[in-house]
């Protein structure tokens, strides 16, 4: 055990505070599921007093990872970093069949190969049912039964995107980070960052060297990778010498700004301050013009709200330019937790069954946030109860207020 | 009394009745194993009971087979009330944790033991009714941990502790017996009061599986201010002018200097220059009072000295202050490794002397003290901020805690005003209780738990 996770481990108080805000454990009630529990067990891991069983895993990995036990924590304790650890040391031996492990590392870090087998499975969406229009199963051995997930788009962003979008003299210039879910199924969302983006006075390069941010990889364990991606990601960003790197994807921008300085060992490893989509359009909100018509509400990402301690931009944005309302529950998590979701379907619809009841309650025109993981959960979850509330980015509100649509979007098909 | 952990054959007899609510498996026995005070004791298996005949049928098996039972809440407590004897089998209640009814008529509760009290909290006052105490862990404990504990809170002064809202008990007794005990009325004086003696029995009698609690209306109105002093002493002196004025406010929250010092450097927060000492005033009551009852509190708190007072009367501004209270305990765990924490009662009037002796007993053992109390009932909680790995610090600190009970008997007070016995205190009870009172309470357990099962090792001093 490191110095540094010793130290965290000891500053656990043990007041049993992250009882009251775990997801996790609200709908499971057992203290092996919730920090001060993982702690222990992370403990007694590191001692050498238990050693790596299927309940072990089940309680270390059975974490979404939301972050909400370290922002309620009386003592601070960086649970965030205390897990990660354990789970390093459990890494290799996770309960993922060795193929889908092996095929995650070669695929994560080459973009080709996750390029031709991602159309592969654009390929079997074809000759698989729809479960409902624009939605299909696929990657059943990730996800679980009973998922809807989003169709895959027939050309990524990264395939149908310039390399740089805007005036050639543009006064700033910013990169633009995607994140695989908005380069393979909604490469919609980029297309409406940089239009929003390019409406508030940024040119917008999107570098094609771009890979994926390492965030399942880093919640399995797999440190190694971690570092990998990072590296071809500092590679692919580092030299364009712009003023910021926009992440339109909370856990991405989550991995960027806390993982890559730890895993590469050095500060601003990406050569520029990482921020929020909505954290720099916050600071350009007097650009913004028009108005999104109808009612809308804004639903927190943990990886936002309590990893980057973001909730009051998105607000304030949305109050700009829409009817805009908060709501009881706002920063209650969907349940999807990424590879979370594929190790824990059952409980991560239970948690997300909280998070719709509480939108329901709230009955908005449209449901808006700032992950794509989020929208996946949230879009699939109304989609199954036959809901027609839309799940929207906050760049596509935002570009239905910028207005006229002179810059490219999706590939249209 | 030592107890073997359970037999095999028990451990057999306790997944037949618990099925998958039952574990032995190390894992759940690590997690179970400790509280807020980080002391541990490894228990023999976990059950998760959900209903009273679970419960008495663990109990009898306990009584049979010759193993000890500790009932389990959130383990949020502060004396080690609910870490396990050595091989116990942990109760876990916290799945028991239904509200069984909210009675509007005559204005009860009916809830099981795992129900967490802010829930109950927000489920009442959404009809217009009060359940008043509210201890820090409100979010996170359960009402079963709170009545086996007598949890206090900051409306003490005002509206009393947990004992002063439980009417009725349905319980497990340590023979295996169920038993319920009290009545759901307001006044009953049929035979002895066990359901009084049960709570704050920190699960040694019986294991609550049930309770009737009484509820009052939601006070319509809340205003809130906050003094500072110079001087603790004027701080207490101005507790004192308020309550000989017969004001009784909700909440008298007394924070002392040094507190304030690592509250102001943990959050960032600047209070008036030469600030010694402050008070929270909280009054509630009808909405056209309340602001009266503040402005005379505030007139008190002024001619005692206060150098300066805010007055929060929107929810926006009280919550500022609550806030700010609110950072006192997180503040004090990042500001040292580990705090020894107290919290005796002195007669209210005996707050400055108590304070004096405290600064007192920290410089003569070079530890720094860090002291908040709820005034208003003369509650307060010592703090001496200490790195237990250094032996030297330790055996200050323990010194010194030695001193804190000897000072708050000579001044008339208590060991313990809301956190219990427990572990920690234990080998204190002597200095409070009298052989013969002392006797009667053993008597009194052996009643209850002929063959000692209920969570053994608490409350008593080794004889």
């Amino acid at each position: 055990m490191s110095v540094s996770v010793e130290r965290e481990i000891a500053k656990c108080s043990k007041c049993g505070k992250c009882r009251s805000v775990c997801p996790v454990f609200l709908e499971t009630k057992r203290e092996g599921m919730v920090a001060r529990g993982r702690v222990s067990l992370a403990e007694a891991l590191f001692r050498g007093r238990l050693s790596d069983t299927a309940k072990l895993r089940l309680y270390l990995y059975g974490c979404l990872k939301c972050l909400r036990c370290e922002d309620a924590c009386p003592s601070a304790v960086k649970f965030g970093a205390i897990i990660s650890e354990a789970r390093r040391k459990l890494g290799g031996r996770v309960s993922l069949p060795w193929f889908a492990r092996l095929g995650m590392r070669a695929m994560l870090s080459r973009r080709r190969l996750f390029d031709a087998v991602v159309k592969a499975a654009a390929l079997a969406e074809k000759v698989l049912p729809r479960r409902k229009e624009g939605k299909v199963r696929h990657l059943p051995m990730l996800l679980g039964d009973g998922r809807g997930l989003p169709e895959i788009a027939r050309k990524s962003a990264l395939k149908s995107l310039d390399d740089y979008t805007g005036p050639a003299g543009a006064e700033r210039k910013v990169a633009l980070f995607l994140g695989c879910l908005v380069n393979y199924a909604y490469p919609e969302i980029a297309g409406a960052m940089i239009r929003v983006l390019n409406a508030a006075g940024a040119g917008v390069y999107v570098p094609k060297g771009q890979v994926c941010c390492g965030a399942p990889a880093a919640s399995l364990g797999d440190e190694a990778l971690v570092r990998r991606l990072a590296e071809k990601n500092a590679a692919a960003f580092s030299a364009l010498g712009v003023e910021a790197i926009v992440v339109g994807c909370a856990s991405g921008g989550a991995m960027l700004k806390n993982e890559y300085p730890a895993v590469m060992g050095k500060e601003n490893p990406l050569g520029a301050p990482v921020l929020d989509f909505s954290e720099y359009m916050a600071s350009h909100i007097d650009k913004l013009s028009g108005r999104f018509p109808g009612r809308v509400v804004w639903h927190d990402p943990c990886h936002l709200k309590f990893v980057q301690k973001i909730s009051r931009q998105p607000r304030s944005l949305l109050a700009e330019i829409s009817d805009f309302e908060d709501y009881e529950g706002a920063d209650y998590c969907c349940g999807m937790g990424g590879v979370f979701s594929a190790f824990f379907p059952d409980l991560s619809l239970k948690i997300a069954a909280r998070k719709t009841d509480a939108l329901k309650k709230a009955a908005p025109d449209a449901v808006v946030t700032g992950c794509s993981g989020c929208i996946l959960q949230l879009r699939d979850r109304f989609s199954a109860e036959g809901s027609n509330v839309r799940v929207m980015h906050i760049a596509e509100v935002l570009a239905a207020a910028v207005g006229s649509d002179d810059q490219p979007r999706r590939d249209a098909s | 009394m030592g107890y073997a952990s359970p037999s095999k054959a028990a451990l057999a007899k306790l997944e037949s009745i618990f099925g998958e609510r039952f574990s032995a498996d190390p894992e759940d026995l690590v997690v179970a194993s400790y509280d807020a005070t980080k002391r541990e004791g490894m228990p023999g298996a976990v059950v998760w009971p959900i209903s009273t005949e679970e419960v008495a049928a663990l109990v009898r098996l306990a009584n049979e087979e010759g193993f000890a039972v500790a009932a389990r809440g959130a383990a949020s407590g502060l004396t080690g009330g609910a870490v396990p004897a050595p091989g116990s089998v942990v109760a876990d209640l916290t799945t028991m944790d239904a509200i069984l009814e909210i009675d509007r008529a005559n204005l009860t509760a009916l809830v099981e033991p795992g129900v967490i009290v802010s829930k109950l909290q927000a489920e009442v006052e959404r009809l217009g009714l009060f359940y008043p105490p509210d201890p820090a862990s409100d979010e996170f404990s359960t009402i079963g941990g709170n009545i086996a504990e007598c949890a206090g809170g900051l409306r003490g002064l005002k509206y009393g502790v947990t004992r002063d809202y439980v009417l009725e008990l349905t319980a497990v007794t340590g023979a295996g017996d169920v038993i319920r005990t009290g009545s759901n009325t307001i006044k009953s004086v049929t035979g002895y009061d066990i359901t009084r003696l049960i709570v704050g029995s920190e699960g040694t009698l019986a294991i609550i599986t049930k309770a009737r609690l009484k509820l009052i209306p939601l006070p319509e109105g809340l205003a809130t201010a906050v003094a500072f002093f110079a001087s603790p002493h004027q701080a207490g002196e101005a507790v004192s002018a308020m309550i000989a004025a017969r004001l009784l406010p909700r909440a008298l929250e007394f924070v002392d200097g040094a507190t304030m010092g690592v509250v102001a450097k943990a959050k960032g927060y600047r209070f008036p220059q030469d600030a010694q000492a402050l008070l929270i005033i909280e009054v509630d009551g009808a909405a056209a009072q309340v602001p009266q009852d503040l402005r005379r509190a505030v007139e008190i708190a002024r001619a005692n000295g206060a150098i300066a007072v805010e007055e929060a009367y929107s929810d926006a501004d009280r919550e500022k202050i609550w806030a700010m209270r609110k950072q006192v305990s997180p503040s004090l765990y990042s500001a040292s490794p580990d705090r020894v924490n107290e919290d005796i009662v002195v007669p209210r009037s005996r707050i400055p002397e108590m304070l004096d002796a405290l600064g007192d007993i920290a410089r003569r053992h070079g530890l720094t003290v860090c002291n908040f109390a709820h005034a208003g009932d003369g509650n307060i909680h010592v703090n001496f901020l200490v790195d237990l790995a250094d032996r030297a610090k330790a055996e200050a600190a323990d010194a010194a805690v030695d001193e804190v009970f000897k000072t708050a008997m000579a001044l008339g007070g208590t060991l313990s005003g809301e956190h219990g016995i427990g572990l920690t205190k234990k080998r204190f009870l002597g200095y409070e209780v009298a052989p013969l009172e002392m006797r009667i309470m053993r008597e009194i357990k052996k009643i209850f738990d002929p063959k000692g099962v209920l969570n053994p090792g608490k409350i008593f001093p080794e004889e």
